[in-house]
């Protein structure tokens, strides 16, 4: 009777503890790579590095911790030789607190609300509870350090704006192209109906016709224009930027003026609704998963994709997969080209801009709460913007992972890296400005001409004026809010509304906080 | 009888068993820290909640979330909208695994009685996103419920995108993926059913239906009352994933219901205290519908839940 009180008791301990220890974990998420000086030392390999790793050990007393993305769930060691090269370019220790980019948002939450952030940390977009914690006094206002820094004085001012928080910059975006869109198209179906390449919007309409009643695909069966997908209609708000419209918002005399308002929109309206009535969007767009959007090209069924440049790249290889093409066809950048935009009836060319950042890259009060703490990072961010810099986080360590061939990088092939030392991904999360990172060599020229398009697109960029102002209504409701207009757009591209039935949701749009976006987006731009 | 001597048998009791009362602890600790602690939370439905500044920094608004929910535009389409489903469930996908329980019991070869009981599980374990693909393959205008209707010169009929074939797909899709697997519970109530009483029915002289009615049902009664109390719990809850997979422009009058919305608005914008509001609405509307559907079952002599 004594023993078995005992095991009891034992497993009651167990069981209690077991709860505590599940409860500690919860709550307080270790970092999950810290340096190991000595592990460090001894996995580096000599040849490559000119100073000895032990005198560097000493110079680096300063550690800089980052908060940042994880695609894969592998995370990169900090023995890695490109970590190596970076605390030697800027002199600090690093340390890396990596999160699973599908939790990203609410860990970041739940690390604000705790107070518990790093001195580095990667913000992917400007939330309410961000807003809120940077006018808190969360993270730094960088704004008057910026310039005084070598590698970070030249960053571009519109896209700074566009990160901003109230007019106050808060970070160094994550660069991503201003110029992304692009139109990827079958160049072979161009061929087989001996169609050139559209260089209107008339043109485009007769091609996407014609691939609609003429069935291109040599060995497959019925084919259509362009996909759509109901739960993203990118594709039309191209197509209406294209027209003429505005990016969301156009700024008429201070006064902010949504984007359907424009005759460019309504053209591009009676533009969709003809073709979709002549078959060449799909019948089902309305319902199609979005999942499945992208597939209908890569699938033979579609032969114009409008979305981003290399999705050029992705849909080579889904046409390969689906045995459309072969991988020689893939490599050498046949059959499948892309395209930037079209001259609209007034002989210009538009593109939607994208807002040139994913996020940026904020100091943090916490993890950095001295202004000597303050300047220590700054330096940090400085030395990774340097040429170097960029070229690191970008391909890795050079020696180990790639190397400089005619003015370009080489990326080693699996076979050439040493093992453990691939890049993991993840380096390139707090990557920021990119204007000085080196081109790929090798590539093939499909490659070559996304690179194109997103250059030749900047020229022809048309901005969302709303992004660098704030308005407290948009940010609460504007997922509501372009619904209704979205939804309406459907409705009417499908036949189901006309243009009476379209006013009136516009109408709704208007009475259920568009007037009040307006309002306060105008009276932001008033006090800028 | 004084206070003073209830507690002191109280703490007699637990000094008698307190073996036991710590064998309880880990479970009284679960429930305090991971169910009532975070009750605390519902508070920030008053408030303007402010992560960085934190729940005592944050202002108190009152009722001014559940105000701006309540006369927002689309509160009366989302309440509508929400109670057509659960009404719908209860009415044709609550019966449904009842039923095929029945049906099941009637079979008598066992190894076709299970073959049929594990094909019918399957569905539960298929992602809703592959269910919505699925849906969209058959139902689409060139999928095959088309071409066979084109065979009789009727359609081709807009299944995906129409305001009055939601509904019935919403009922259908959840049954044919949970009615398998809810048999399970009505299987279980059903083999504790003593068999002696079916052999003397039988020699009563009832007939198969006989038996169905005087035995096999009251012997489920109780479970289902059970089942129907609580499913009174989540009228106001609709299945997010079905949902925002079969909802789009075409039937939006009708698919727009209370958790999209939350979603729409108060997850992507990070506006916790409003979606708190309408969860501790959806949530006050539950245990009023409990409490009344506990009572109801009690008046018709029924056990009940509380």
């Amino acid at each position: 009777m004594k023993t078995s009180k005992k095991i009891l008791l034992l497993v009651v301990g167990v069981l209690a503890l077991a709860l505590f220890a599940a409860c500690g974990r919860a709550e307080d998420p270790a970092p999950i790579a810290t340096p190991e000086p000595t592990a460090a030392a001894e996995t580096e390999a000599p040849a490559t590095t000119p100073d000895p790793v032990d005198e560097v050990e000493d110079e680096l007393d300063y550690t800089i911790s980052i908060l940042t993305i994880s695609h894969s769930g592998e995370l990169i060691s900090v023995d890695h030789p490109a970590i190596q090269q970076l605390e030697e370019l800027s002199g600090y220790n690093i340390e890396l607190d990596m999160i699973l980019n599908a939790n990203f948002a609410e860990q970041m939450n739940m690390r604000l609300a705790a107070g518990d952030l790093p001195g580095i940390v990667v913000i992917t977009g400007n939330t309410l509870p961000i807003v809120q914690a940077a006018q808190g006094g969360a993270l730094w206002d960088l704004t008057d350090h910026i310039p005084q820094w070598e590698n970070l004085a030249g960053v571009n001012p519109d896209v700074m704006n566009n990160v901003s928080i109230g007019g106050r910059h808060f970070g160094i975006y994550r660069q991503r192209p201003v110029g992304r869109p692009g139109m990827v198209y079958r160049s072979d179906w161009l061929e087989y109906l001996d169609l050139a390449v559209p260089a209107t919007l008339e043109d485009l309409f007769n091609v996407l016709v014609a691939f609609t009643e003429n069935d291109p695909q040599p060995n497959g069966g019925n084919t259509y224009g362009m996909a759509w997908t109901g739960a993203h209609m990118g594709p039309f708000h191209d197509l209406a930027v294209m027209h003429g419209a505005p990016n969301r918002w156009e700024v008429v005399d201070g006064e902010f003026v949504p984007w359907f308002e424009h005759e460019g929109f309504i053209e591009a309206l009676e533009f969709s609704r003809e073709l979709f009535a002549l078959g060449a969007i799909n019948p089902d767009f309305a319902a199609l998963p979005p999942g499945d959007w992208a597939l209908q090209f890569g699938a033979g069924l579609s032969g114009w994709h409008m979305d981003v440049s290399d999705e050029a790249r992705r849909s080579a290889n889904r046409l390969r997969d689906n045995e459309f093409m072969t991988q020689e066809e893939v490599d050498a950048g046949e059959m499948v080209w892309v395209m930037g935009t079209v001259a609209n009836r007034h002989g210009e060319s538009r593109i939607r801009a994208h807002a040139g950042h994913a996020g940026y890259v904020a100091i943090s009060t916490t993890g950095a709460p001295t202004p000597e703490d303050l300047q220590h990072h700054l330096a940090f961010l400085n030395a990774i913007n340097s040429p170097q810099g960029q070229n690191i986080v970008s391909w890795g360590a050079e020696g180990y992972n790639w190397e400089m061939v005619d003015g370009r990088v080489r990326i080693f092939t699996p076979e050439e890296v040493a093992s453990g030392m691939d890049v993991v991904e993840g380096l390139n999360q707090f990557m920021m400005r990119q204007n000085h990172v080196l081109p790929l060599y090798g590539v093939n020229s499909r490659e070559d001409a996304i690179t194109e398009v997103q250059l030749t697109n900047i020229q022809w960029a048309v901005h969302d004026p709303s992004l660098a102002l704030m308005s407290d209504t948009w940010t609460a409701q504007s997922g509501t809010l372009n619904q209704i207009i979205d939804d309406a757009v459907i409705l009417f591209v499908m036949g189901t509304l006309d243009m009476a039935g379209f006013r009136n949701e516009v109408a709704r749009w208007y009475a259920e906080g568009g007037q009040a976006s307006i309002d306060e987006f105008t009276a932001a731009l008033a006090a800028r | 009888m004084t206070s003073a001597s209830v507690h002191s048998r109280f703490f007699r009791a637990i000094r008698k068993h307190y073996v036991l009362y710590l064998l309880c602890i880990p479970g009284i600790l679960f429930f305090i820290l991971f169910r009532y602690l975070p009750m605390w939370g519902i508070l920030v439905s008053f408030q303007n909640y402010n992560l960085w500044l934190g729940f005592w920094e944050s202002d108190w608004v009152g009722f001014a979330h559940f105000t701006r929910f309540f006369t927002g535009p689309n509160f009366n389409t989302l309440m509508v909208n929400t109670l057509w489903l659960s009404f719908l469930n209860i009415a044709f996908a609550f019966p449904a695994p009842i039923i095929l329980a029945l049906l099941l019991n009637e079979v008598r070869r066992q190894w076709f009685k299970r073959s049929i009981q594990t094909l019918i599980y399957i569905p539960h374990f298929i992602s809703w996103v592959i269910i919505g693909s699925m849906t969209f393959m058959l139902l689409s205008s060139g999928g095959p419920v088309n071409a066979i209707l084109g065979n009789f010169g009727i359609g081709p009929i807009p299944f995906l995108t129409s305001v009055s074939t939601f509904r019935p797909m919403m009922v259908v899709q959840g049954i044919w993926r949970g009615a398998g697997f809810g048999t399970i519970i009505f299987l279980a109530a059903l083999s504790g059913v003593d068999m002696e009483q079916y052999e003397a029915a039988i020699v009563d002289g009832a007939g198969r239906w006989k038996q169905c009615w005087h035995i096999t049902l009251p012997a489920l009664r109780s479970v289902v009352i059970l089942l129907l109390i609580l499913q009174m719990g989540s009228v106001l809850d609709t299945n997010f994933d079905q949902i925002i997979l079969l909802s789009n422009a075409g039937n939006r009058t009708v698919s727009d219901v209370i958790e999209v919305f939350v979603f729409r608005e108060g997850i992507v914008g990070g506006n916790f205290s409003f979606t708190t509001a309408i969860g501790l609405f959806q949530s006050v509307i539950g245990l009023i519908l409990v409490i009344i559907a506990d009572r109801a079952a009690k008046l018709v002599g029924e056990s009940g839940i509380f």
